[in-house]
């Protein structure tokens, strides 16, 4: 009996749920689309975008301001195009390029973030101080001052200290977060780490601590990704003179910190960790002969 | 019929008879994103209708602390557009830079000059430290709400600051209507402006980017405020009208001498010699020196020029940031160099009163040297004298115990021609 009821439940829920959705059959899909067909006219670099970075990477490249894709905190300036078209040549020659020829193209496309946003100013907070770059959850770069990019005389300390330093420092956080890196690593310099307080820490005083910046000393995850950005961004004269300045103790604290990002990278991601430095500083010396205005 | 019987016809009821129940007429024939996007187009078309562009007065601060500008855009069919303003433009021209804008409807239709341009973002770029320093600049906005667009008026009002501009359609071209105003703006420039009211009474007013300050004195009581305002090709016009010493003011013409407006106001050029004298630069010689200052340069020729193979090519004073500045420019074994001794200065009247306060580092190399002589002539007491406060070319100055020098807006002489021929 309570079978034959439920039975009779089903039938009646299924006349119901049927009439339901043929009662309005007469309501025909408008083949008329709701998204905005105005878009803004497409120039060469609109061109060159489509096929270099979102056919390539599945990567957008927004070079011109859109206010909601920015931070309102602050005032800003858009980015002027020939400084953004140079900055997108070197950004995929310099960072893309480098890890889909060391880790390939299924690699640098499934990990990259999607959305490299320019700004053309600094973004200046209250105290006057700037900000070099943000990621928003491994999706989304923007990078600052790329009005100041002057293409004609490429300084590379200058590209490495506002633009690609900051790629390599968000992409490591995408990384590590995708496949975490070893606890150890936070139990090298574990009570040393100073929170917000890193703005009062001078390079010199960051190094000693066993931190490569005093920025890597605000918590382990920054010191991980700042260890790794400062080792394949720098020479290894560089490195040497940052070891010579932290003292025997700060070096070999840091020293314990780059074993384990060497270990991480080959471990997680096989990628060797001093093959893609050599490819990123190869890189950077032949940065003075690109092409940095034609679109081709 | 029992209860469940009730409540499952109930719900296949409800079902069947309320599923068609939003049977409503659409109100507008297109969805609301192909309706923007027409009005977008129609916006567009307007914008790139104007042959000679259009001009708008703006005023990039919320309150107006800077005064307006006036800027000039040319919209392109290919989404380009040329921009020049009348801080880009003087007696030989403008200049003119070139970028994109677009018209998107984010909130409401948005007219957005969305890459860089040099003189529409120099009003907005926090780069610079005009303004409200460095992280503001002069506040202004690149992304307007387009509140009205019609061949004859575009309104526009600033997303960030509420600043509303409207936009003319320009008769003629860009560069002929703002090098009008530029005209304006270099007769009329000075540091101070005055309106006599009565023999007694005066407003004074200084002028800071588009801003003239004001003070004068009613009864007992200071009257003090500011008037922002904007430079047009016949003169200047007030952000919004303005009671000074009871008249009524909104628009004033600049006659060549002086701003006047329709019922008689006027304001002019209130030159004092130290304004005049602070708000140029002078160059130095030593042919327009007396015998007490031209002995120090005497001893720093001979001393330390000569023997060093120092050349002085330029030697001229000028004030900045509240210090005076005594700079020197030349060359040695084949390189340029410049250097500079600042000097604090205390004024009263016709008087100026110099002391040795700081110098750059090049100078400060040399101060242990006879080098440091050739900064002496201007370390002293001076009672200035300009010879035509409208239009100077020399001043005259002299010290207590009778020395002088004559300093001149163009160079006369080089510096040491006088001792390099003895």
């Amino acid at each position: 009996m309570k079978f034959h009821m439920k039975a009779k439940y089903i039938a009646l829920l299924a006349c119901a749920v049927t009439l339901g959705f043929t009662a309005c059959d007469e309501d025909d899909i408008d083949g008329e689309s709701i998204f905005s067909k105005v878009t803004k006219t497409e120039n060469d670099f609109d061109k060159w975008l489509k096929k270099n970075y979102v056919d390539t990477y599945n990567i957008e490249f927004q070079y011109r301001y859109t206010d909601k894709e920015t931070d309102n905190q602050y005032n800003l300036a858009p980015a002027a195009l020939d400084k953004s078209i140079a900055l997108a040549k070197l950004t995929k020659f310099l960072w893309l390029d480098v890890y889909k020829e060391i880790a390939g193209d299924e690699f640098i496309k499934t990990y990259c973030p999607k959305v490299i946003t320019l700004v053309g100013s600094p973004a200046y907070n209250s105290k006057g101080e700037i900000v070099l770059g943000t990621a928003e959850g491994g999706v989304k770069i923007t990078l600052y001052n790329v009005n100041n990019l002057d293409y004609n005389n490429i300084d590379i300390d200058f590209l490495n200290y506002w633009y690609f330093h900051t790629m390599h420092h968000e992409f490591a956080h995408i990384l590590h977060q995708t496949k975490n890196y070893t606890t150890d690593f936070n139990l090298i310099t574990p009570s040393d780490y100073q929170s917000t307080s890193w703005v009062n820490v001078e390079d010199e005083q960051a190094l000693q601590m066993g931190f490569i910046t005093p920025y890597a000393s605000n918590e382990f995850r920054e010191d991980f990704v700042e260890t790794l950005s400062n080792y394949v961004t720098h020479p290894q004269e560089w490195w040497d003179a940052q070891m010579e300045i932290a003292g025997a103790k700060g070096a070999s604290l840091i020293q314990q910190k780059l074993d384990i990002v060497r270990d991480y990278l080959k471990g997680s991601w096989s990628i060797d960790l001093d093959v893609l430095r050599a490819k990123v500083l190869e890189k950077c010396d032949q940065v003075y002969d690109l092409d940095l205005t034609t679109l081709n | 019929m029992n209860l469940k019987h009730i409540i499952a016809s109930l719900f296949v009821a409800c079902t069947v008879f309320t599923s068609c129940a939003v049977e409503e007429d659409e109100i507008f024939d297109q969805p609301a994103t192909l309706r923007a996007d027409a009005t977008a187009k129609a916006y567009n078309d307007i914008l790139t209708g104007a042959q000679n562009g259009w001009v708008m007065e703006y005023y990039p601060s919320s309150y107006q602390l800077y005064g307006g500008f006036v800027v000039a855009c040319k919209f392109n069919a290919n989404g380009t557009v040329d921009v020049t303003a009348d801080y880009a433009t003087d007696s030989k021209g403008s200049y003119t830079t070139n970028s994109l804008y677009q018209i998107c409807h984010t909130d409401g239709m948005t007219l957005s000059f969305d890459t860089y341009n040099e003189v529409l973002h120099y009003l907005s770029d926090p780069s610079y430290d005009h303004g409200a320093g460095k992280g503001d600049g002069y506040e202004g906005d690149f992304d307007f709400s387009i509140i009205s667009c019609t061949s004859e008026k575009v309104v526009l009002k600033g997303t960030k600051t509420g600043s509303v501009a409207e936009m003319y359609p320009l008769k003629t071209t860009a560069e002929e209507y703002l090098m009008q105003i530029s005209k304006v703006q270099e007769e009329s420039q000075s540091l101070s402006y005055i309106t006599e009211i009565t023999e007694t009474t005066s407003v004074i007013y200084s002028m800071s980017d588009q801003v003239l300050s004001y003070e004068y004195e009613q009864g007992d009581e200071v009257i003090s405020g500011d008037i922002p305002f904007v430079f047009t090709t016949t003169g200047i016009k007030f952000f919004e009208t303005q009671e000074i010493a009871g008249k009524s003011v909104s628009e004033l013409t600049w006659d060549g001498k002086k701003f006047v407006s329709k019922d008689g106001f006027v304001i002019e050029k209130y030159l004092n010699t130290m304004d005049v004298f602070m708000n140029n630069t002078w160059y130095m010689s030593d042919n327009l020196m007396s015998t007490g200052m031209l002995q120090y340069w005497y001893t720093a020729y001979v001393n330390f020029l000569v023997p060093n193979e120092f050349d002085i090519t330029d030697a001229y004073l000028d004030f900045a940031q509240g210090y005076a500045f005594m700079n020197y420019e030349g060359e040695s074994e084949g390189e340029s160099y410049s250097g500079y001794l600042a000097y604090s200065y205390e004024t009263s009247g016709n008087v100026i009163a110099l002391e040795a306060y700081s110098y750059d580092s090049f100078t400060a190399s040399l101060w242990s040297t006879p080098f440091k002589y050739f900064f002496y002539p201007a370390w002293d007491t001076f009672t200035v004298e300009i010879d035509d406060l409208q239009n100077p070319s020399y001043a005259t100055l002299t010290t207590p115990s009778g020395d002088q020098m004559i300093l001149t807006i163009e160079p006369m002489y080089g510096p040491f021609d006088l001792c390099k021929e003895q």
